[in-house]
């Protein structure tokens, strides 16, 4: 973490928190809350990818799990939704203790291969294990949040800027997790175990729980991005387990810079905008992606936030690029 | 006193060769003892057994009274044994000080939500660790480095940072592997001064490999020779080198290939 990241992180925020002040037009408003939501899930996605450097294709499960978790308990329990936000996050942190326990301790392929069947194997229960998830079907209206105090209804989200504000609140909350995580010496023990697992080792670092740790942490966000999905889109179907949103944000993590703060804010920014406001160039929307995808990896492997900082170094003379930016 | 370290009739086959056949021996407190033998004696075998990067087939391996044969590297490190590789082994992609940082994880870690949430214990022990890391970097040498990139300096300050990096994980016992490799004789003779200065004002226990017989001659307290998987001998400098079977393992080396250990050996006899 520097200080550039710090500043960009909270320019970000406050950006976003007065954005609705000015810009009132609806489609904006639900593209930010897409773009919040995306950055939930990148951030989370590069806590392992980034700063563990494992790359795991099955972050899409937690999201699913956090949605489905979300849906179940409010329209089957009749669990407030603002309370459906934490419950999912620590259901899909639980998934994601079970599931890390079983995968983290390959490597490499393995991992990246193992992920991706279980993200699969549970997008297939829920598809038939129509009893608890209503199979294809899914859940439809699922209700918004609603915040009062004492019978006294403060919000009702029947606008789309009260989901703005609770989407913004939701990034906030995971921005903080993962500035806590990427100050504390739990970043050095991840990125020791990225930049040299046998010296990791030999200098007392347990590879499997320094990733399990951030794997769980990763899981617990990105259950709080599919409950937030659940009660903002009102429905929950098993494309949520699919491999379009894995695929997104995914990209978003690798355009703005893993391993960083701000990497994947901007990425998500980016991607999110383009992703909405594309919409009349469906067919070939994707395409671009992918290709703009293969570049970045060829050719910009620290993503945007690597060009701004080596952009200001170059400013300021330094042309060599620290690890914080790898 | 007990040894802190005993090494119990270990035995390692990789398939039928047998890398180590029986070896035994003891380090005592604030020893420096080298392990010396011709290339494929068996050296690098026995430092992963006892570090845990292999398991011997028999044989045991203790320390501190505690049999720590069957534990994995990490656990051998956190109960204060910590290696150096032969082939030079840093985070190379992260800053000389980062390097040593990484290397103090066990120091900075305590309970999740103390560590999470960057709590004043926690920013004690960053700070201790901080003034720790800053002497290391004076003792090799290093200070002037701590923002560069690892993977930018020069060879022989990469083999100082890898001995930095085992000493920033606070270890009893270290061992390096071929510290001297490809060091020039400066170099060499600076890194016996910082050898002996670990063992006298830190404490620390030293287990070397090492090829370099000035190197080996000037700084260890016993040393312990290999040859084909096998203790062939053990004891001070002054006996070991005069000792037949010794003599020969170098000498008959020598003669399949072009050892600069079985040289220095003759120079030094």
């Amino acid at each position: 973490m520097n200080r550039l990241e710090t500043r960009g992180v909270l320019l970000f925020l406050a950006l976003a928190a007065l954005a609705p002040l000015v810009i009132t037009d609806q489609f904006f408003i639900h593209v930010m809350v897409m773009v919040f939501f995306y950055a939930i899930l990148a951030s989370s996605l590069n806590l392992t990818v980034g700063f563990v450097g494992e790359l795991s294709l099955g972050h899409a499960a937690f999201l699913g799990i956090g949605a489905y978790a979300s849906a179940i308990l409010s329209t089957e329990y009749g669990l407030p939704a603002l309370a459906c936000i934490p419950v999912a996050g620590l259901l899909a942190a639980l998934a994601g203790l079970v599931i890390g326990l079983i995968t983290l301790h390959l490597e490499g392929h393995f991992f990246v291969l193992i992920t991706l069947a279980f993200a699969e194997v549970l997008r297939l229960i829920v598809n038939n294990w129509i009893e608890v998830t209503r199979g294809p079907l899914g859940f439809s209206s699922i209700p918004p949040p609603r915040l009062s105090i004492g019978g006294h209804v403060l919000m009702d989200f029947s606008s789309r800027v009260q989901f703005y504000y609770l989407a913004l609140a939701v990034l906030a909350v995971t921005i903080g997790v993962v500035l806590l995580y990427a100050q504390s010496a739990f970043r050095v023990g991840a990125v020791a175990v990225r930049e040299n697992r046998r010296l990791a080792k030999a200098v007392g670092i347990d590879p499997f729980r320094q990733a399990l740790l951030t794997f769980v942490i990763g899981a617990f966000l990105a259950g709080m991005a599919g409950s937030f999905y659940a009660h903002y889109i009102t429905f929950v179907g098993p494309e949520v387990f699919g491999f379009s949103f894995m695929v997104t944000m995914l990209m978003m993590v690798a355009l703005g810079g893993k391993g960083t703060v701000l990497g994947p804010l901007l990425g998500a920014l980016l991607i999110g905008v383009a992703l909405e406001y594309l919409r009349f160039i469906n067919e070939i929307r994707l395409s671009v992606f992918g290709i703009l995808l293969i570049l970045v990896t060829m050719y910009l492997p620290q993503g945007a936030i690597g060009l701004l900082a080596w952009r200001r170094m170059r400013k300021a003379g330094i042309v060599k690029v620290s690890a914080v930016t790898r | 006193m007990p040894a802190l370290l005993a090494i119990d009739n270990v035995t390692r086959m990789f398939g039928g060769v047998v890398a180590a056949r029986d070896i035994a021996f003891e380090l005592q407190r604030g020893e420096i003892v080298s392990l010396i033998g011709p290339n494929g004696a068996g050296k690098t075998t026995l430092f992963n057994i006892i570090t845990g990067f292999v398991k011997p087939s028999s044989g045991r391996v203790h320390f501190d009274g505690a049999d720590i044969t069957n534990l994995k590297p990490q656990q051998v490190a956190q109960r204060g044994i910590v290696r150096t590789f032969q082939i030079t082994n840093v985070f190379s992609g992260l800053t000389v000080g980062e390097n040593l940082r990484a290397a103090q994880y066990l120091r900075l870690t305590g309970p999740f939500w103390r560590t999470m949430l960057g709590l004043s214990d926690a920013r004690d022990r960053q700070e201790a660790a901080d003034r720790d890391a800053a002497e290391l970097l004076r003792v090799v040498g290093l200070e002037h480095l701590r923002d560069e990139t690892a993977r930018n300096l020069a060879y022989g300050q990469l083999r100082l940072l890898e001995i930095a990096i085992g000493l920033a994980a606070s270890p009893k016992i270290l061992l390096l592997d071929e510290p001297a490799a490809g060091l020039n004789s400066e170099e060499s003779a600076r890194l016996v001064e910082l050898l002996r200065w670990l063992c006298r004002e830190r404490g620390i226990t030293l287990l070397l490999v090492e090829h370099d017989m000035s190197v080996v001659m000037s700084v260890s307290d016993r040393i312990v020779v290999m040859n084909f998987g096998q203790k062939i001998a053990e004891g001070v400098p002054e006996v070991v080198k005069q000792d037949r079977r010794v003599i020969e393992a170098y000498l008959g080396a020598s003669l399949d290939e072009d050892d600069g250990a079985a040289n220095g050996m003759n120079a030094d006899a």
